[in-house]
């Protein structure tokens, strides 16, 4: 049964977030196996080479490797697109961390040379797979809600540079909110309500630069080279309206939500940075949320289930659901945020994608 | 009684739901003005409003021409606040209208001019801003609990108000609308204590083409053609650099407790403040660094329905000059320019950098009295 053998699969990037995609990727889906893992700091590769039971490779054999049908791409967002590239060329099917590049120009030529190659592209992130957002998902194609009507995301959070040793990354061009945190609120909005065809944005950096509080760099100060508070609404082919606010200025635990309206009643969606719950249901007319059970599967950190759809898509020749279009539709709307604000004016949003599949269940 | 003591004379234009907060707080709460008489297009109903508060039943052209009264306070719907303020002050009288201002910019722009001219006050509610809960917030923000103010969001949600109001063609037609009807609320509030907006940029709509009437009442099962949009997600740009995002909507099912959220954000806290539509309330702050939570105590007076409250701060400028009214024409202006080129923006697919401008009111001495 040589369809069904396990994709094999090589990571690249062997920093903080490799640990869940190799504890994942070794242990809980089937479909995947991981043959090693590599990084420009070959001592990186090495330690989590042997803390999974994996080889460490160096980029090069990685890439070379007959093995390795997938890349999974962990590197940081400025070197995604590369990195991409480089998997491609070698015949490689790639899944790169979110956001899929850092500029759409990078993130159009990955999947064009992916079209041209004839192999798959996907994109983190992969929670909107999770059971909570999967319940979501369900109830919402049920009707239980009538027609969507407006979906609202707030995520407002200050002070990294006060527990983070090195936070530099959150206040350049490719971090900041928008881009650290959007694409959580921006794939779980769009694999639920579709493709964005219209973008206003208003962004500022409130403070020019940040001091770091911990750690050895403690007093070093960053300048702050990116919009750090973002308003943005967001205007969905099908009609319905978002409002999505991103911030690292200000912190508001009591607002931070992602709530999505309906006509016949309103659902609040868990934290799009996780895979479970909680979900909760108002009906019309009601004044008081309804808790809901969580009735998928997936609902603790599950990162790697994108790469797991992809295996599956690869042997199947059929569609995978964290897609290289969601991916670009999501770096082509953050931009189009960006240019809205600088220009003035709403901006049109001409990329598309294929709404996704509900995950079903096994 | 002297001159300068003797109460400010107030005439009523419009007798409906709202003349009866007006009547009551203009003829005992506040001293400093008197209400004289009550004037609407039905004579039966400014007749009942009349005899209740025992006040003169007239014509408009009658109370706008009584040399005893000197505000004439405009309760009538939102397309005659221009014309009738209008006819007030041309006749000599400061006006002071429910809000909107006006229903368009230039009509608001324009009062203020007239005013001007003819050297006469002219203000416009809501003056909720001047209650004990946004006046503590206020104090808050002047006592710098939170730093430097560099954002706020004020969001009021809801599905209405089919479902509950016995006739509610108006709310869904130009003029009104979340926007108009519930904005200048959140608005003069934040207006108030941010100051001026120079840019607004959004997205508007009606989410549905027609709203069917379910409230008890003969109009019930009766269609309503929705003319303006009712669900409007923006953004502001302050002068000041914070920058506010609006969301208005009649058009999404939302609890109570997050149905109005009006918030500022500073450089060291964070204050949750009051539903803008009440004088009370709760003012909640949190600390940046810490996180605490704090309720803050109620530093003013004024926590009950005080509608009327910018009408006597109107009467005291009059007699006693000082502070320009608080709830001033500018500031009115200003909100429906807001309102206005929000709507702009979104029709036009552009930032709308706005004409008008205001200054903050003053904010209210401390009130001894507070709990």
């Amino acid at each position: 049964m040589s369809t069904h053998a396990p994709v094999g699969i090589g990571i690249i990037g062997a920093g903080y977030i490799s640990s869940i995609y190799l504890e994942n990727c070794t242990t809980r889906f089937d479909n995947l196996r991981v043959v090693g893992v590599a990084d420009i700091v070959p001592a990186n590769a090495q330690r989590q080479a042997e803390r999974y039971g994996v080889a460490a490779m160096s980029i090069d054999d990685l890439l070379a490797s007959p093995e390795i049908e997938i890349v999974v791409n962990l590197t940081i967002p400025a070197a995604h697109g590369e990195v991409a590239l480089q998997a491609i060329e070698a015949g490689k099917s790639v899944y790169n961390e979110k956001p899929l590049a850092a500029t759409r120009e990078s993130a159009r030529e990955v999947l064009d040379r992916a079209a041209e190659r004839g192999v798959l592209v996907g994109s983190a992130p992969d929670t909107f797979l999770g059971g909570g957002l999967q319940t979501a998902r369900a109830l919402l194609d049920e009707g239980l809600i009538g027609t969507p009507v407006a979906v609202t995301g707030m995520m407002l959070t200050s002070g990294h540079e006060r527990w983070h040793p090195n936070p530099d990354f959150y206040y350049k061009p490719g971090g900041g909110p928008l881009f650290d945190m959007g694409p959580y609120y921006l794939a779980a909005m769009l694999s639920l309500l579709g493709p964005v065809v219209r973008v206003s944005g208003t962004a500022t950096a409130t403070y020019e630069t940040r001091t770091i509080k911990s750690g050895p760099r403690k007093g070093e100060v960053i300048t702050v080279e990116t919009p750090t508070h973002i308003l943005a609404t967001l205007d969905f082919a099908e009609g319905p309206r978002a409002s999505l606010t991103t911030s690292f200025d200000v912190h508001d635990t009591r607002h931070s939500t992602l709530v999505l309206y309906g006509s016949e009643g309103t659902l609040r969606l868990p934290d799009p940075n996780t895979f479970g719950g909680p979900l909760e249901h108002l009906r019309a007319g009601a004044d008081q949320w309804e808790s809901i059970e969580v009735s998928r599967p997936f609902t603790d950190n599950s990162r790697g289930l994108g790469v797991s759809d992809m295996a599956r898509a690869l042997r199947d020749d059929a569609p995978h659901r964290a897609s290289g279009e969601l991916g670009y539709h999501i770096v082509d709307i953050m931009h189009a945020v960006l240019e809205s604000s600088e220009q003035g004016r709403h901006v049109p949003v001409t990329s598309t994608f294929a709404r996704p599949q509900p995950l079903t269940a096994g | 009684m002297t001159e300068t003591t003797r109460p400010v004379g107030i005439g009523i234009v419009g007798a409906g739901v709202i003349s009866e907060i007006y009547l009551k707080n203009t003829t005992g709460t506040f001293e400093n003005i008197r209400a004289v008489g009550i004037a609407d297009v039905l004579p039966e109903r400014a007749e009942a409003r009349a005899k209740e508060f025992g006040v003169k039943a007239m014509t408009v052209d009658e109370l706008i021409a009584d040399p005893e009264v000197e505000i004439v306070v405009n309760l009538t719907i939102p397309a005659a606040h221009y014309e009738v303020a209008k006819q007030a002050i041309e006749a000599g009288k400061s006006a002071y209208n429910e809000k909107p201002l006006a229903i368009t910019r230039e009509h608001a722009e324009e009062l203020v001019a007239l005013a001007k001219e003819k050297g006469v006050l002219v203000g416009g509610a809501p003056d909720t801003f001047l209650g004990g809960g946004l006046q503590t917030a206020r104090k808050a923000l002047e006592d710098g609990r939170i730093g430097t103010p560099v954002a706020a969001s004020a969001h009021f949600l809801g599905r209405g108000m089919e479902m509950w109001h016995p006739d509610p063609y108006f709310f869904f037609q130009p003029g009104a609308g979340p926007l108009f009807d519930v904005g200048p609320y959140y608005l003069t509030a934040l207006a108030s204590m941010l100051g001026p907006v120079k840019s607004v940029n959004g997205f508007a709509r009606a989410s549905f083409p027609e709203r069917i009437v379910t409230a008890d009442g003969p109009k019930k099962g009766e269609k309503i053609p929705v003319n303006t949009p009712t669900h409007i997600s923006a953004s502001m740009q302050f002068e000041s650099g914070v920058i506010a995002s609006l969301m208005a909507s009649f058009d999404v099912w939302e609890v109570r407790e997050r149905a109005t959220v009006l918030t500022i954000y500073g450089s060291e806290g964070t204050l949750h403040l009051p539903d803008p539509n009440t004088f009370g309330g709760t003012v909640t702050l949190v600390h940046e660094h810490t996180r605490e939570t704090e309720e803050l105590p109620l530093t003013h007076g004024h926590t009950e329905n005080s509608r009327g409250i910018g009408v006597s701060d109107m009467a005291r400028a009059l007699r006693e000059g000082g502070e320009p009214p608080r709830a001033s024409g500018e500031m009115a202006c200003h909100v429906v320019d807001i309102m206005v080129s929000v709507l702009e923006s979104a029709e036009e697919g552009r930032q709308v950098d706005l004409t008008t401008t205001m200054t903050r009111p003053a904010p209210l001495p401390p009130d001894a009295s507070a709990s």
